[in-house]
């Protein structure tokens, strides 16, 4: 098993529906990106269920992610000796890539967006609604396979990194073509407009806080000042070093 | 059918798993094994695959249970899921898949059913189309930005939080100099490999 790439962690889930409701999941899948664009949102933003179907599509965690649906008779059926599969039910595959632990990412869709989680996983069997957590958690983990292998091509970076480093390199290109003719002192003063403007677009690629700490803790050492990107200059790793020959000191056990 | 959002393309397969043993060898167990040995390169296969943003294999046993009051399913053969977000198109990308890892293909797809082989590219293509997977909807964050813009654009933010490091204080004519410098190295610069960022 290996859900997670740098950064990244990769989530897949099959929940069953019963096969009347497919065209309802349809439907509902067919109006998202309708549902997102400006005037529907302008018009109609004060509906809260259209609101968080915006919202679904605005989650700054995930790199890509992608709903389908397997339908009970989709199974490939390749040879005749070869059972064939046809299911009861109908499926909903939920594929993500997502930056954080498992833990952050059900608990912020639990804690951000309930309602777009039910409008997706109302229609599959005892799904037991977005909130409260532990029973959703309970759920997903239940509904959850595990990657055999997962890749990501830029594993230090979080999706945020990625927008914000696009975002950056569009900025940076513009100003360099408006600033080309500027005296010495006109550019400093433009620079220092440019720095403060992009100021929260200089991300923090390398290896992630959380498994950082885990990685020096476990082994000492192992982590070089250079899998830390720009971040490591400023980020101490917080969890100290464990000596082999250090007594474990349990906490009322003197 | 939305696999395609702007240039990305989601694609996901799922193929069937040889069941039982051949030879002694159990097919679902020895492709775990095959996954898991893949694992432990330094160096992942899809590196070599142009434009793959993520890509994943998961060996799909069967059908979660939730017990009663839900029918239970029962799947009669195990299947491998090939789920990936590249850039451009799927019959080029499964090319390019074949080309940058014949060894890879051959050595999980034969405990497949029906596997045809990859020396017949046009056979391994139909293959995977035939039991390819559509997408519903899909979630594609990055617009038009292909997988050398997001590497391109990774290395320059990280390349331009050293320069604003190493030009504090300086002067105005200095900093206009170092910055010339700067974006001419970066325009200048190879575009990362995949997974080095």
């Amino acid at each position: 098993m290996s859900n997670v790439a740098g950064k990244a962690y990769g989530f897949t889930a099959f929940t069953p529906m019963k096969r009347w409701k497919t065209p309802f999941v349809r439907l509902f899948f067919w109006s998202v990106p309708i549902i997102s664009l400006g005037i529907v949102q302008r018009l109609f933003g004060w509906i809260h269920l259209v609101k968080a179907q915006k919202l679904l599509l605005e989650l700054s965690f995930i790199h890509f992610a992608r709903w389908s649906i397997v339908k009970h008779s989709f199974w490939p059926h390749l040879s005749n000796e070869q059972p064939r599969d046809n299911t009861k039910h109908d499926y909903l595959m939920f594929c993500s890539n997502f930056n954080g632990t498992w833990q952050q990412y059900i608990d912020a869709f639990s804690a951000v967006i309930p309602d777009g989680m039910d409008m997706i996983w109302r229609w599959s069997e005892q799904f037991p609604g977005a909130q409260p957590i532990t029973p959703f958690l309970g759920y997903i983990r239940r509904v959850q396979t595990d990657c055999e292998y997962y890749y990501s091509a830029y594993p230090g970076a979080s999706a945020t990194d990625v927008r914000q480093s696009l975002q950056l390199q569009a900025a940076l290109h513009a100003f360099a073509k408006r600033s080309a003719n500027l005296s010495p002192e006109q550019f400093a003063q433009a620079w220092h407009r440019f720095i403060t403007n992009v100021q929260n677009c200089l991300g923090s690629t390398g290896l992630d806080p959380y498994i950082v700490d885990w990685q020096e803790l476990l082994f000492p050492g192992s982590v070089r000042p250079e899998d830390l990107g720009p971040r490591g200059l400023q980020t101490p790793v917080s969890v100290g070093r464990v000596e082999a020959n250090e007594p474990h000191q349990v906490a009322g056990n003197a | 059918m939305p696999d395609k959002s702007g240039q990305s393309y989601a694609f996901a397969a799922l193929t069937p798993i040889l069941s039982g043993s051949t030879q002694g060898v159990i097919h679902a167990a020895e492709l775990r094994s095959v996954l898991a040995r893949l694992n432990e390169l330094p160096e992942s296969p899809f590196t070599r695959v142009p434009g793959t943003h993520f890509a994943r294999w998961n060996v799909i046993d069967d059908m979660p249970q939730l017990g009663y009051p839900t029918e239970t399913d029962h799947l009669q053969s195990k299947y491998l899921l090939l789920e990936s977000d590249f850039d451009g198109d799927r019959d080029t990308w499964i090319e390019a898949v074949v080309t940058a890892m014949p060894d890879v293909i051959e050595a999980l797809y034969r405990h497949c059913v029906a596997y045809p082989g990859v020396t017949a590219l046009a056979g391994f293509q139909a293959y995977l189309v035939k039991c390819q997977l559509h997408t519903t909807l899909d979630f594609a964050p990055y617009g038009p930005s292909s997988l050398d813009t997001v590497l391109r654009a990774l290395d320059t933010q990280r390349k331009f939080v050293g320069f604003v490091h190493a030009t504090q204080g300086k002067s105005p004519l200095e900093l206009r100099t170092a910055f010339m410098d700067f974006m001419k190295r970066l325009d200048q610069a190879p575009t990362p490999r995949p997974g080095s960022i």
